[in-house]
């Protein structure tokens, strides 16, 4: 991101601490609004808040560097690697230091703090619902990264009054609800999240860069994998027992040693493209030195209504023609792609999920109510909003790549 | 990144398929559990997809993502149907995109989706939800089908009455034990 917005150098254990923050802001809230639908022992109230707290701060632990990045190309090449499992893993087992500083605070916390990444161990008969001040669609989580991620990309029109909208959190039918006076501020916060990724996260610059990184790591897998030398070349023993983190990673997924994923860092995978933009492989020290010039590919938006996905795939058929015509022995793929936007603002709920998931409003009757049922909230039309996919191209490609667009085959 | 937009790009000429085969498709939760045995039966058709434990069991953000894609190539249209003062359920049929942006799927991969729909057209949404998370337990945390069903159970006391027809499902669908881990992230 910080290619596209020089301001967003912030790191992931920033937000980290400043979620954990946001979380016991969000617990003692909604203690004070409704005390009545919390834990009466005052022991085991302050147990569940020192855990939310805990599980908020370390909800990220498992991201690896680039994460959704080196996730998508794991996931690409058929390898098992969730950065969820990999947070359950330190927070479990032995070997991890984490796991071995909650353990000695309480044997049973590492269990208890898991529970709040995995939905699988949750008791649906006895929800628990500060769970959801870790992880829902109004989590502690997002109130930081949105605040943080529009400060520091200098992105000033993304706000929403986060004071206002703790302040409206209680507890009815052991859920987090929001009171229904307070249904514009949670329409301010979806929208300043929906402009996010229109302007940040999705920008068309963003994933160009993503694109390009992601080119860089999937061809030094690709040529890795392809003959042993080339493996110990690319991915040279570096660390603990002879191991390389970052090829550990792409050849055992999740099951990777906790030690080697531990010492796993962006610094670690910086160092190897720096490397890598000496290879004797003209695609990838290519590909390196356009990132270190900036030299990003170009995103180019396909609107659906005008293209159809047979006419796009088309499209990317030509491209990949005319960039064999003018390189001729290189794949395209590392240079041109489809692009599709795979998030969505808030994921509305329904009857047959049991509205599982939804933003709750709670009114006078006392009744929770999803908030897309409320006829007058933003939501309903947020999710209305038509995501377009995109082709990505060389810059030297872009006049021609448009040309066929408007020509639609 | 054109990875994933394969993937998905070939979710939504299955989810197409499907709708070709089944009719209207009532409900989010009916499109994940026929995509996720679709993709145990006969993996090779979603090859990429996997599935985490949600909610309401196996979800994965591809199909959810696919879903909007189709909407968006206006291959599916949704439309909210309400029942009483309290249901409200999506609908998906085809949309005017729907035979434009056909890319017909092989004659494997289409019999695949044709035999799954056919077990699974008349079944309750309740029954597949349940067989499907049965299954899920069973691949993710290796148990075996009673104590998998057992905890099913726990996490969805309103499927409780769907069990029999959920396990005959099973049983009729014969998944194979799973070789690909990846289908399931477990977490």
């Amino acid at each position: 991101m910080s290619l596209v917005f020089p301001g967003a150098e912030h790191s992931r254990f920033a937000h980290s601490i400043g979620a954990a923050h946001v979380a016991g802001l969000m617990f003692d809230t909604v203690v004070r609004n409704t005390p009545e639908a919390v834990e009466q022992d005052p022991d085991l109230l302050l147990r569940d808040r020192e855990d939310t707290i805990l599980a908020t701060l370390l909800h990220d632990v498992g991201h690896g560097p680039f994460s959704h990045t080196l996730e998508e190309i794991a996931n690409a090449s058929q390898i098992d690697f969730h950065h969820e499992a990999m947070t359950v893993r330190i927070l479990e087992e032995q070997d991890s230091d984490i796991y071995a500083i909650l353990a000695e605070h309480d044997l049973d916390m590492p269990g208890r703090l898991a529970a709040f990444i995995d939905k699988s161990r949750r008791d649906r008969e006895a929800p628990r619902w500060y769970h959801s001040i870790a992880s829902s669609q109004l989590d502690a989580d997002r109130l930081d990264y949105l605040i943080r991620d529009a400060y520091l990309a200098g992105i000033r029109t993304h706000s929403f009054d986060l004071t206002r909208l703790i302040g409206a959190l209680g507890v009815r039918d052991r859920e987090i609800v929001v009171d229904v006076r307070a249904r514009d501020i949670v329409d301010s916060y979806l929208l300043a999240l929906d402009h996010m990724y229109a302007s940040a996260y999705y920008h068309h610059t963003n994933r160009a860069a993503s694109f390009l990184l992601t080119a860089i790591l999937r061809r030094a897998v690709d040529l890795a994998r392809a003959t042993d030398a080339a493996r110990t070349g690319l991915f040279p023993p570096l660390g603990r027992g002879g191991l390389n983190a970052l090829w550990s990673l792409f050849d055992r997924g999740s099951k990777l040693p906790l030690r080697a994923y531990q010492d796993l860092d962006e610094a670690l995978v910086w160092t190897h493209i720096m490397v890598w933009g000496h290879a004797d492989d003209p695609t990838l020290s290519g590909l390196v030195s356009d990132l270190n010039h900036r030299r990003l590919p170009k995103s180019l938006i396909a609107p659906t209504d005008k293209i159809t996905k047979p006419q796009l795939k088309a499209i990317q058929h030509k491209a990949n023609q005319e960039f064999q015509r003018s390189h001729p022995g290189t794949d395209p793929s590392y240079f041109i792609g489809l692009d599709s936007p795979s998030r969505k603002t808030y994921t509305k709920g329904s009857w047959d999920d049991e509205y599982a998931g939804s933003i709750k409003l709670c009114g006078v009757d006392g009744k929770p109510t999803a908030l897309e049922k409320d006829p007058r909230s933003l939501v309903n039309v947020l999710d209305e909003r038509k995501l377009y996919p995109s082709i990505i191209v060389p810059r030297d490609m872009r006049d021609f790549v448009q040309s066929l667009m408007k020509v639609q085959p | 990144m054109s990875q994933a937009f394969d993937i998905q790009s070939r979710c939504i000429d299955v989810l197409e398929e499907i709708v070709h085969q089944h009719g209207k498709l009532e409900g989010r939760v009916r499109i994940q559990k026929i995509m996720y045995l679709l993709r145990r039966s006969a993996p090779e058709v979603l090859e990429g997809v996997n599935f985490y434990y949600h909610h309401y069991g196996p979800f994965s953000p591809t199909v959810v993502d696919s879903v909007m894609g189709a909407l968006s190539w206006r291959v599916l249209d949704q439309r909210v149907e309400t029942y009483g003062d309290d249901i409200q359920r999506y609908v998906y049929s085809p949309g005017p995109g729907f035979a434009q942006s056909a890319e017909p799927l092989d004659l494997p991969a289409r019999n695949a989706v044709i035999r799954l729909v056919d077990e699974v057209k008349t079944e309750h949404w309740r029954t597949l939800e349940l067989a499907a998370t049965v299954d899920f337990l069973e691949q993710s945390d290796q148990l075996p089908r009673g104590e998998a069903l057992l905890r099913a159970l726990r996490l969805k006391p309103a499927c409780a009455e769907y069990s029999q027809p959920a396990v005959a499902l099973l049983a009729r669908l014969e998944l194979p034990p799973l070789r690909d881990r990846a289908i399931v992230s477990g977490h």
